[in-house]
């Protein structure tokens, strides 16, 4: 009894010795002073624009492919909260112009073309800047995604256009002033740019 | 020390380039001219050179359909756990490249354990295979600021330097054509859950464009990573 108590010990110990020399590598590691030091400058500093979206975003791994993976999926995931928080104030603004009783149909209508911009696929989402770097064992990437908000606007305004009741309702409120004013700032942001 | 380490090993991707006056200019930055087309054909190089120049032709003339027109679908999968670490699910990519064109043989270069073709869908009326850029050591500008203009869309595509070199830019290649899809159209579906404390969920961000005029237009590499620049016409359409 006594032995194979002993020897049960004996092959515990040897067990435990042998995995000694392996090491957790640790996936998200909190980044330190150092890290946000070599961050780019662009990743703190976001840049601003009225016809672009912005969206800064950093993913860390050990495999350097899913790393950059990660951070774009998370720039556009930003992007898409972005739309949907600013077509969602435009609605608000519309729904209490319109109230809820008699309007309530426009509303329906309205949240039904705003939603088939904003829900269903981002276009332009472009990685502008990004970098890669390495720290000991994990790869650690930064994005900056942008989006030309202006031609989500169009969109909207078009997808409200081909319902003509709608836009007959629309074009009688203020929210229609503030799309109508970005639209035309962004179509004077393109002929500008020489688009 | 940690410190010190940690500084070296980020910085060494960008210090220690490799040895870039060995690829031909060509293939460094890739010729351009208007309505033609241009592809590098990559193989590894076997001990038999007819082996290695026959596959790179066929890759070539592979490319070269790719650069006319391809379709990508594809979506990738992403959890979010609480704590708030990624976690990759996995991905489905197909590519479906356009017809076949008669291609152009340019030439043919072994460098690096690879025999590399270039192809062009039809004789380039100015091009010299010797002429090129000398080869920069220190990273191109668009490895970090992706260019932009209103006639086509860009991408750079990274890939792990591997042994055989050839995987390394064809996967380079195809990241960046990836991109490309996404920037032209990503669709983003998210469900997140959870409480004020912590949250969890998933993430699926998918794909299906149809890439015409996708063309490489330069290729760097590290020590360690390889990069592409591509680039494809603005006028991208959804596959039918």
């Amino acid at each position: 009894m006594n032995r194979s108590v002993v020897a049960a010990v004996l092959f515990a110990l040897a067990i435990t010795g042998c995995g000694g020399g392996s090491k957790i590598v640790d996936l998200t590691p909190v980044p330190n002073s150092e890290i946000l030091k070599r961050a780019p400058n662009w990743f703190t500093d976001v840049p601003q624009d009225p016809n672009y979206l912005f969206a800064a975003a950093t993913a860390t791994s050990s495999d350097m492919q899913l790393a950059i993976n990660k951070a774009q999926t998370e720039g556009r995931n930003q992007l898409a909260q972005q739309m949907e928080v600013k077509f969602n104030g435009l609605q608000k603004r519309f729904q209490e112009e319109v109230g809820v009783g008699d309007g309530s149909e426009y509303l329906d209508q309205f949240t039904l073309a705003y939603k088939s911009v904003v829900s269903t696929v981002l276009h332009g989402s472009r990685i502008s800047k990004q970098d890669l770097q390495q720290e000991r064992q994990i790869w650690r990437s930064y994005v900056l995604m942008e989006m030309p908000i202006g031609e989500a606007n169009q969109q909207l305004m078009a997808k409200i256009k081909a319902n003509q009741n709608l836009y007959t309702r629309f074009r009688a409120t203020e929210a229609f002033d503030e799309l109508d004013d970005e639209i035309d700032r962004f179509e004077q942001w393109k002929k500008n740019q020489g688009n | 020390m940690l410190i010190l380490t940690s500084m070296l090993t980020a910085s060494f991707i960008w210090v220690s380039a490799a040895k870039l006056a060995d690829y031909p200019p060509w293939f460094l930055k890739m010729p351009e001219e208007s309505g033609v087309h241009f592809a590098v054909g990559l193989s590894r190089a076997y001990a038999k050179r007819d082996s290695s120049v026959s596959q790179a032709v066929r890759d070539a003339m592979y490319q070269l359909r790719i650069a006319a027109e391809t379709t990508i679908k594809g979506e990738r999968l992403f959890q979010m756990l609480p704590g708030g670490r990624t976690v990759y699910q996995g991905e489905v990519f197909l590519e479906q490249p356009g017809k076949a064109a008669t291609p152009c043989f340019l030439d043919t270069v072994e460098a690096s354990g690879m025999v590399m073709v270039l192809a062009a869908t039809r004789r380039p009326d100015h091009y010299d295979a010797e002429v090129g850029t000398i080869p920069q050591h220190a990273p191109p500008s668009w490895v970090t600021d992706i260019p932009k203009d209103s006639n086509g869309v860009y991408a750079v595509g990274m890939a792990r330097a591997y042994y055989y070199e050839e995987n390394s830019w064809r996967e380079a290649e195809r990241q960046a054509r990836q991109e490309l899809a996404y920037s032209i159209a990503a669709r983003q579906r998210r469900l997140f859950k959870g409480t004020t404390e912590t949250s969890f969920g998933v993430t699926a961000s998918a794909t299906a464009v149809r890439l015409t005029g996708v063309q490489t237009m330069e290729r760097w590499r590290s020590e360690s990573v390889c990069f592409v620049l591509i680039r494809a016409d603005s006028g991208a359409t959804a596959p039918q």
